[in-house]
């Protein structure tokens, strides 16, 4: 187990060398996507404040709990798009010209190297903003010391159910013929994500929060930091999470059963 | 003489892009009615949070209903105006695949505007379509004056005309720039932000709703809602087509010199 850990490592540690070589090969994309990300945070943070010029209140949230909230689906984000976005793109190309077919003869798994093979440097700058704003209003709302602590697991454990479910959907792509559809609603879903679940209808916050879980992504975790929700909640995140990783293995088989090179 | 030619082959490229459309229904599906369905639950649902929320009849003027209104129409607008067919530009330059029209007796420009107005034109068939069916089981409220409509659409089109020369410029970077979707992506960021496809934009304070108004992007969303929904006089509408055709015009002289001098870099094989 340590061994296998060890050598994935060690793989990744090489897919660091390389990404870096390439993201700065290209200078000014380099910075041009760094402000791309700022501009993105700064348009979802003053959406927010606009609102909120009109209104008190929107659900059971004041302006700054919103705002902590907004941070901590940007803090998702920043990360999602550092570690993953860019191999979700990869990996429909790759489909489609038969290069998967590299992936599958490797000594390793099939699904780290499609989905960790690309990792984007830019996007590391922007922590800083998005984890200076999710302090920022942390102080803002006076979050206690426990629930400072409780925010690294719970984020962990997002990013991963996050992870998990867009794989799930990219799994799609091995029976389709075209992968932008599969991300256009990949980035759809990511998109109802970023809205806690309590504005939703109730029949509409069922199917995102059990049929297919992403409103769990930002709202859960958040409204377990407020002390809205009880732990209870935390315990059927685990188990969802559990059972999407499942239902992943399963369709992960299946694709790469169906796959049939670049005719696939 | 030049013209019927160049309209049949317009008519052939238009034919093929729907044809496109047809052969990837699944990705057609994912790529257009996805993102309708999820733009209006979550504009519905935040928006009758924010009213039933805080008791507000009104919120800047506009109740609930005519926010719904206004927020179908820019959807209505969005997909009329906003088109993706350049996406693919950078692409053609970087891998040599523009060499073709350098030869053939059609230019690169024509085949995308071509492409655009395809796109432009199904679009407008899946709005009619589906808010016809909408409309008429009631599903939605969304009074449509015929004569608007109808008088509205050139202007639609001039607004559609300038997304699309906008996207051409960033497009026809690849000629120095490796990657541009970035610089796309950035100002579709901006766009939909100061549009007015978020929320209104009586939403910003006046100073910056002034300095807005005489920039482009009013015209991809907030203007053309407000002609749709009979919000402006005539005198308005006047006013934003005159803006609207010199900028137009000066879109059009920038994206040809662009163009010309790209095209003194480009070599055959690609950038």
């Amino acid at each position: 187990m340590i061994r296998t850990f060890k050598h994935y490592l060690s793989v990744y540690s090489k897919i660091l060398e390389v990404s870096f070589a390439k993201s700065s090969s290209f200078r000014l994309h380099f910075f041009l996507v760094i402000l791309m990300d700022f501009l993105f945070y700064l348009v979802s943070i003053q959406t927010i404040k606009i609102i909120y010029d009109q209104v008190g209140m929107i659900g059971p949230w004041d302006e700054n709990h919103f705002l902590f909230f907004t941070a901590f689906v940007l803090c998702i984000d920043q990360i999602h798009m550092m570690v993953l976005s860019q191999n979700f793109w990869y990996f429909s190309e790759y489909l489609r010209t038969g290069e998967f077919d590299y992936y599958l003869l490797r000594p390793i798994s099939s699904l780290f190297m499609a989905f960790f093979n690309n990792f984007n440097f830019s996007y590391l700058l922007n922590a800083f903003f998005t984890w200076g704003l999710l302090i920022y209003y942390g102080i803002e709302i006076q979050l206690t010391f426990y629930q400072w602590i409780i925010i690294p697991p719970l984020f962990v454990v997002s990013f991963i159910f996050q992870f998990i479910l867009e794989i799930l959907i990219a799994t799609s792509m091995f029976w389709t013929i075209k992968g932008l559809g599969v991300n256009i609603l990949r980035l759809e879903l990511q998109r109802l994500s970023r809205w806690p679940d309590f504005i939703f209808a109730r029949y509409f916050k069922f199917v995102f929060t059990f049929a297919f879980p992403v409103l769990l992504i930002g709202s859960t975790p958040v409204k377990i930091i407020f002390q809205e929700a009880n732990f209870s909640i935390y315990l059927l995140f685990l188990l969802l999470l559990s059972c999407f990783s499942a239902l992943l293995y399963f369709f992960w088989k299946k694709g790469i059963r169906q796959y049939d090179s670049a005719s696939s | 003489m030049k013209f019927y030619p160049r309209l049949s082959q317009a008519n052939e490229i238009i034919k093929m892009t729907w044809h496109e459309f047809f052969a990837y229904r699944v990705d057609f599906f994912l790529k257009s009615i996805i993102p309708i369905i999820v733009f209006f639950l979550v504009k519905y649902f935040l928006w009758l949070n924010i009213y039933t929320g805080n008791g507000n009849e009104l919120i800047k003027g506009m109740s609930f209903q005519e926010m719904m209104q206004y927020h179908l129409w820019v959807l209505a607008t969005s997909l009329v105006i906003l088109g993706t067919n350049s996406f693919n530009m950078a692409q053609d330059i970087r891998f040599g695949k523009i060499t073709p029209f350098l030869l053939y007796p059609m230019p690169y420009a024509f085949h995308q505007m071509a492409v655009f107005i395809g796109q432009t034109i199904f679009h407008f068939f899946v709005i009619f379509i589906s808010f016809s069916f909408l409309i008429g089981f009631n599903l939605i409220d969304l009074p449509v004056d015929t004569i608007t409509l109808i008088l509205s659409i050139p202007y639609l089109l001039l607004c559609a005309t300038m997304w699309f020369i906008i996207q051409f410029i960033f497009g026809a970077a690849a000629f120095w720039m490796e990657e541009t979707w970035v610089l796309r992506i950035m100002f579709i960021i901006v766009a939909e932000f100061l549009s007015g496809k978020i929320f209104p934009l009586t939403f910003f304070p006046q100073f910056f709703q002034n300095l807005i108004y005489h920039l482009p992007f009013p015209h991809f969303s907030y203007f053309p809602v407000m002609v749709l929904m009979q919000k402006i006089s005539f005198t308005d509408l006047s006013n934003y087509l005159v803006s609207l055709s010199w900028q137009l015009i000066v879109l059009i002289l920038i994206a040809s010199k662009i163009w010309r001098k790209g095209i003194n870099n480009y070599t055959a094989a690609g950038m």
